[in-house]
């Protein structure tokens, strides 16, 4: 029984009936109605019982010769639906049959055989009874991928970057309906984010310069060649020199490694690299790897801060036999003027045979620029030294990441996986920071990461287990938050206790409190409002210029604001519906009227003085997603009432009637309220919807595209707000028209009960779920409808706290 | 370890890690063909989609004997390149059966898809692979993006819709797998970004641990000895991860895993495309060599302008296509769906009139509002025409780009008024290699958009085992 505010209004029980007259026309929503359905504490055989005596018989008399064991039309056989235990799992079966006899396509007009309005109504019913029947399940479990907004904070949280690093993502939005599927654009941004992310973070703990030769400038034969970006190595044969310039970030000592190999010559003598620093040679290399296992040398010095020049000049570039003179032997280093011209010279002398040589890569190391960040020494909560290898320092520092990233425990394998990716780097010579780097890569880029998954980690033995605390964490955390658990979250996850419903119950009122559940309405209350397709609503700008990306901004804070103040006060829901407040700024008031009072861009709460306003139904952001971009839509926001608060979906029009908008035309403006509504009800086909949709819709006409009050429409006829609901319920001023809504309390609860639990389970509530809803609407209703009751009952509920696995 | 290099020649696919050592754009070195394929330019298929239908008086051909010499006034803007063109009317989709109230949630979903969502699972998406993915999943193989998903508006949505729908239906028209509606990017700066950019993955080098990559790395068409960037080497572990998880999931969320594991897959044969494209490539600039791809004689590569700040839908329109078409030129990539709208509906305000797409479509022979979808119709044809003009004007070869591509350019809907999906609007411009004959109005089709559909992707080459969703045939209108 639903509960009435305002009991002045005429008997409600003639607006039930009567809607559920319309209804019944129309294939509405049954439940909203109620038909009486057979009596809850039916038990499973009472129903059976029911069926037998009260619908087999509907079904003889008027479908079995269409849907039967002779004809099957439409591939139905209602007599094979009817026995036993399919008539449970062919409830979706069921319901479509239900719908179509609700909608009057079935029995089809032709047939003159047609069932009375009761036993239609007593078939519906016995439908709508049969969910008590379907077993407790809770659905599937779903693992679901982080959506922008929760990927975006939770790399906020778990390393201290601006969100702003996922602002190039799709963007997307959870819910019914979710889908999880990881497109390759999707993970190709994800690998480009976790790699600016920790370029960001991460400085290398050493400074490290690397060059194919190829990509150097070098002299060869007195001729430059400048140094490709592509190149690779450099083949040099006879006087040659490669020329690199090194910003060294601070004093230190550094180390030049060159990738090399040398032909093999007659000589015993091997080739001998030179290498100078600004022209002062420091050292030389000899190269005696042969041409296909070319092999690195190295060499040290010491450099101070700043940019050097370095160069690497093949020594001996001919070979010269044992008769040479001890001169041409001299490293090249005592000879000032090694240049190649000087080369040249000696070859004056020289036998022409030259060396060749291959410089594959040319490698600076030296200290790093700086100290390690703060983030960085965070992450870092090891480091390798004399007795910690850098395997075991990696390790910890996977096990740590992992933890939060996983947000639970890693399992050995995920480690010893992290691990073999450290390797991969560590295995050619990366420095510690940048092996550890790829480490961290991969754990951004895994689906342990990207998705909520589950940490049971139950060997899939039986049908439904309870998820764990560690997911039920990480569930709580992205509900209300949109980011991963806290510390207080994750201890409970760890000490087990989290499950419990008084337990859960006091996490939620406290993560309500917190600032950071705001993130509940951009998730889940705007787009049960509609506000999620506000900031991109076409809108005439000529006719409605100060329609703004900053009003459309205020427009959306203040239902964000309203949700937060209903959900923080734990106030009664009905507040959504009617409330004698809001938040406002200055543009915004305007809408309102109330810009004497109310000045700046600061948004504030406003107590409100006019009854017509305060609620949804009345708010500017609602009335504007409702309207056309230049006028009002009565239908359209008739319409959003019924759906988005009161629960019900109508059907789409016909296909052989002209469609809604047709009658919102300049010619039926004309007509007043009355005459509008009789030309819905002329045709039977609109009839059922419009009776309810017009003159709830009519009766926000006082309110103009953005929301501003008006007394006349675009056509310049004064509005007239009176309208009549099924069941002689009138009313005269939007006030009157919130507060008939507000009296329907118990379907508004529902209806959001439901809208919360499909958001919360990823998909459209079936069977069970729907008996769960009908629990916790009872529940919360019994309670005084207080928003957080609903919220915790949603949390503690049977398929919030378990999942089906489906073999 | 990244280097960042200053070089605008070398351009790389941001994200994969991997760099294009580009001549690419210089050079463009085409890859080879699937073997036993021909040798021979590659073709490319564009998609652009517009919803909602149109005014069909102001947009059919009425007199084939003055065709086209006298053209229907929507179609006024294709003239300059009408004998590139082939109109082709009376091709229906799929019938929407017991969908039949959520006409706009299937216009776009069944466009190149030809099929109809799965009416029992409707809060979740479950179609069929549309043919753009098909084709990408084929000829995509051979160049560094399979495809390309273009759009004006995202593509995200939440809940479900019309007969129970998902809203992504409304929305998207590329689908990957039947279960994988794929994104969409709005951002002319971010294609941009992801097809030119400077950033480059540290390469594996000899020596290096090996990783059993034998299960997921051998199917790709470059596995074996090659070397490989520490980033396909990492992304290799990850799988082996995702592997233990799977064993901890229900079915469906198997499914969602396989998903997962078959997007890092497609990455990974994509780098080894990039690999083998850039071994193409150095081997055309060493000039030992002379491929056929240097031998060919081309245009230089459009210039593309990002516009920054507020752009009209017109605008942001003309510079996707230009991606498109630089995409297309330097074989990026030979399949882009570009969504110019959705059947949400956008309005025109270029066009004078405020008045929402969707709200005129419902005309009732309405005049006025009929008037205002004929204007809406040239002016996405304008752009259409504007895309289909530039690549005429590309050399390739012994002809044009706009000859080695087939543009197929539609709406899902006949006409708005009547959610009708017979007779939907449709025109090809390009002749697909030789492959079809265009200057023409074909106003009877003999099949239908399955038919249609699977008579495109033949003409690329994709092996189909079957016509694509209602299809039964190849539809012989084409040639």
């Amino acid at each position: 029984m639903p509960i009435w505010i305002f009991l002045h209004l005429p008997p409600q029980r003639a607006w039930a009936a009567a809607g559920r007259l319309a209804l019944l026309a129309l294939g509405l929503s049954i439940r909203l109605v109620g038909a009486e359905p057979p009596a809850t504490d039916m038990t499973p055989a009472q129903l059976t019982t029911a069926f037998q005596q009260q619908v087999v018989p509907l079904i003889n008399t008027y479908c079995i010769a269409c849907h039967g064991p002779e004809k099957h039309k439409g591939d139905l056989n209602l007599k094979a639906l009817a026995s036993g235990s399919a008539i449970l799992t062919e409830r979706a079966t069921w319901k479509a049959c239900a719908a179509k006899v609700l909608a009057r396509v079935m029995p089809p007009d032709q047939e003159k055989h047609q069932p009375a309005d009761d036993e239609r109504n007593q078939l519906i019913a016995w439908v709508t009874s049969l969910k008590r029947l379907a077993p407790k399940d809770p659905g599937p479990g779903i693992i679901r991928r982080l959506s922008r907004s929760e990927y975006a904070n939770t790399l906020h949280d778990l390393l201290g970057v601006d969100p702003k690093v996922a602002a190039d993502l799709p963007g997307d939005t959870v819910g019914e309906g979710y889908n999880s599927t990881i497109a390759p654009l999707l993970m190709e941004k994800y690998l480009l984010i976790a790699d600016d992310v920790l370029d960001q973070l991460i400085k290398p703990d050493q400074m490290l310069l690397k060059w194919n030769a190829g990509q150097l400038d070098a002299i060869v034969e007195r001729m430059v060649q400048e140094g490709k970006p592509d190149g690779a190595e450099r083949r040099f044969a006879g006087p040659s020199e490669l020329m690199a310039v090194i910003p060294a970030p601070a004093d230190g000592t550094y180390t030049i490694r060159i990738r090399a190999s040398a032909e093999r010559t007659t000589s015993k003598e091997p080739a001998r690299l030179a290498i100078r620093i600004d022209g002062q040679v420091i050292g030389e290399l000899k190269i005696t790897a042969p041409s296909k296992y070319p092999a690195v040398s190295s060499i040290t010095c010491k450099l101070g801060v700043g940019k050097v020049h370095l160069s690497v000049l093949l020594a001996n570039p001919f070979i010269e036999d044992s008769s040479a003179s001890s001169a041409a032997k001299a490293p090249a280093g005592a000879q000032p003027a090694a240049k190649p011209g000087t080369a040249a010279a000696v070859s004056k002398t020289a036998p022409a045979a030259v060396r060749t040589v291959t410089i594959e890569s040319v490698e600076i190391a030296g200290p790093p620029a700086g100290l390690p960040s703060e983030a960085q020494r965070r992450l870092f909560i090891a480091l390798p030294g004399k007795d910690l290898s850098k395997r075991e320092a990696a390790k910890r520092i996977a096990v740590s990441f992992a933890r939060r990233a996983f947000r639970r425990p890693p399992t050995a394998d995920e480690i010893g996986l992290l691990l073999k990716v450290f390797d991969l780097a560590d295995g050619q010579d990366e420095v510690f920071s940048e092996s550890v780097k790829l480490m961290l890569k991969a754990v951004l880029v895994s689906p342990e990461f990207l998705f909520l998954t589950p940490d049971d980690g139950t060997t899939l033995t039986g049908d439904i287990v309870a998820i764990g605390d560690y997911q039920l964490a990480a569930r709580l955390s992205y509900l209300f938050w949109a980011t991963m658990p806290d510390e207080e979250l994750s201890a409970l996850a760890a000490a087990g206790t989290l499950h419990q419903p008084a337990v859960i119950a006091q996490q939620v009122r406290r993560l309500v409190a917190d600032p950071r559940a705001h993130a509940l309405f951009d998730s889940f209350g705007a787009p049960w409002l509609g506000l999620d397709k506000l900031e991109d609503a076409p809108f005439d700008e000529k006719k409605f210029p100060q329609m703004t990306k900053d009003l459309r901004k205020a427009m959306f804070a203040e239902a964000a604001l309203v949700f937060d103040d209903i959900m923080r006060d734990n106030r009664s829901i009905i507040a959504f519906i009617d409330s004698d407040f809001t938040y406002l700024n200055g543009p915004l008031a305007r809408l309102y009227g109330l810009e004497a009072e109310v000045k700046g861009p600061q948004m504030r709460k406003v107590q409100l003085a006019d009854g017509n306003r305060g609620g949804v139904l009345t708010m500017p952001g609602v009335l504007a997603v409702t309207s056309l971009p230049n006028r009002t839509s009565p239908v359209k926001r008739g319409r959003w009432v019924l759906e988005q608060i009161l629960g019900q979906t109508p059907p789409p029009p016909p296909m052989n009637v002209p469609p809604l908008e047709k009658q919102d035309t300049s010619e039926n403006a004309v007509l007043n309220l009355r005459q509008r509504t009789e030309r819905h009800r002329a045709d039977p086909a609109c009839a059922g919807c419009h009776r309810l949709l017009d003159p709830i819709g009519f009766g926000l006409e006082n309110f103009d595209p953005l929301g501003r009050w008006r007394e006349k429409d675009d056509t310049g006829v004064a509005v007239d707000p009176v309208g009549e609901l099924p069941g002689h319920i009138t009313f005269r001023t939007p006030q009157d028209l919130k507060r008939i809504i507000a009296g329907r309390a118990d379907d508004f609860c529902h209806t959001l009960v439901t809208k919360f639990l499909a958001y919360t389970l990823c998909h459209h509530l079936e069977d069970y779920d729907e008996v769960v809803a009908d629990e916790i609407s009872a529940a919360v209703a019994k309670g005084g409808y207080h928003f957080q009751d609903l919220l915790i009952q949603v949390a503690t509920s049977y398929p919030f706290l378990n999942r089906h696995i489906t073999h | 370890m990244h280097r960042h290099w200053h070089i605008s020649r070398r351009t790389c696919l941001r994200g994969l890690g991997v760099a294009l050592a580009l001549p690419l754009l210089e050079t463009m070195g085409w890859a080879d063909p699937p073997k036993g394929g021909v040798a021979s330019l590659p073709i490319r298929l564009g998609f652009m989609y517009m919803p909602l239908g149109v005014n069909t008086k102001q947009f059919w051909p009425t007199d084939a004997k003055t065709y086209p010499v006298t053209l229907p006034p929507s179609l006024e803007p294709l003239r300059p390149v009408i004998d590139q063109c082939l109109l082709l009317e009376g091709v229906d989709n799929v019938d929407h059966g017991p969908l039949g109230n959520a006409a706009h949630a299937l216009e776009l979903s069944t466009w190149l898809t030809a099929t109809l969502p799965s009416v029992t699972k409707r809060d979740s998406i479950n179609i069929a692979v549309s043919a753009d993915q098909l084709a990408a999943q084929h000829i995509g193989l051979y160049t560094p993006l399979p495809s390309l998903e273009l759009a004006t508006q995202g593509n995200s949505a939440s809940g479900t819709g019309q007969e129970g729908l998902n809203n992504m239906y409304y929305t998207t028209g590329s689908f990957g797998t039947p279960t994988q509606p794929l994104p969409v990017e709005t951002s002319p700066a971010n294609v941009y970004k992801r097809l030119f950019s400077s950033r480059q993955s540290t390469p594996r080098k000899r020596g290096a641990p090996t990783v059993d990559t034998a299960t997921f790395a051998s199917t790709g068409p470059a596995a074996g000895g090659e070397e490989q960037t520490l980033d396909r080497s990492m992304l290799d572990l990850v799988m082996e991860e995702a592997k233990g998880l799977r064993a901890r999931v229900s079915l469906d969320d198997q499914h969602r895993l396989d998903d997962y594991l078959e997007t890092v897959h497609a990455l990974e044969t994509r780098v080894a495309a990039i690999e083998r494209q850039q071994a193409e490539a150095a081997k055309a600039a060493k000039g030992g060599s002379s491929r056929r791809a240097n031998d060919i004689k081309r245009s230089d590569p459009i210039e593309v302008t990002i516009p920054s700040g507020n752009v009209s839908w017109s605008e942001h329109v003309k510079v996707m296509g230009d991606l498109m078409i630089l995409a297309f030129q330097a074989d990026l990539t030979r399949v882009c769906t570009l969504i110019s709208s959705h059947p949400q509906g956008i309005n025109y305000p270029e066009l004078g009139f405020s008045d929402g797409h969707h709200d005129v479509s419902h005309h009732d022979a309405d005049q006025v509002k009929l008037t205002k979808v004929a204007q809406i119709d040239k002016f996405n044809l304008e752009q259409f025409a504007y895309i289909i003009t530039k690549m005429k004007g590309l050399r390739e070869g012994p002809g044009t780009l706009l000859d080695n591509s087939i543009m197929l350019w539609g709406s899902g809907q006949e006409d708005g008024s009547n959610h009708s999906n017979r007779r939907l609007p449709t025109i090809i411009a390009g002749k697909g290699g030789g492959t079809i004959r265009t200057g023409r109005h074909v106003p009877k089709a003999s099949g239908n958009q399955g038919d249609l559909l699977t008579a495109i992707l033949a003409r690329v080459g994709v092996p189909l085992e079957r016509p694509i969703g209602i299809g039964t045939k190849l539809l012989p209108d084409l040639s």
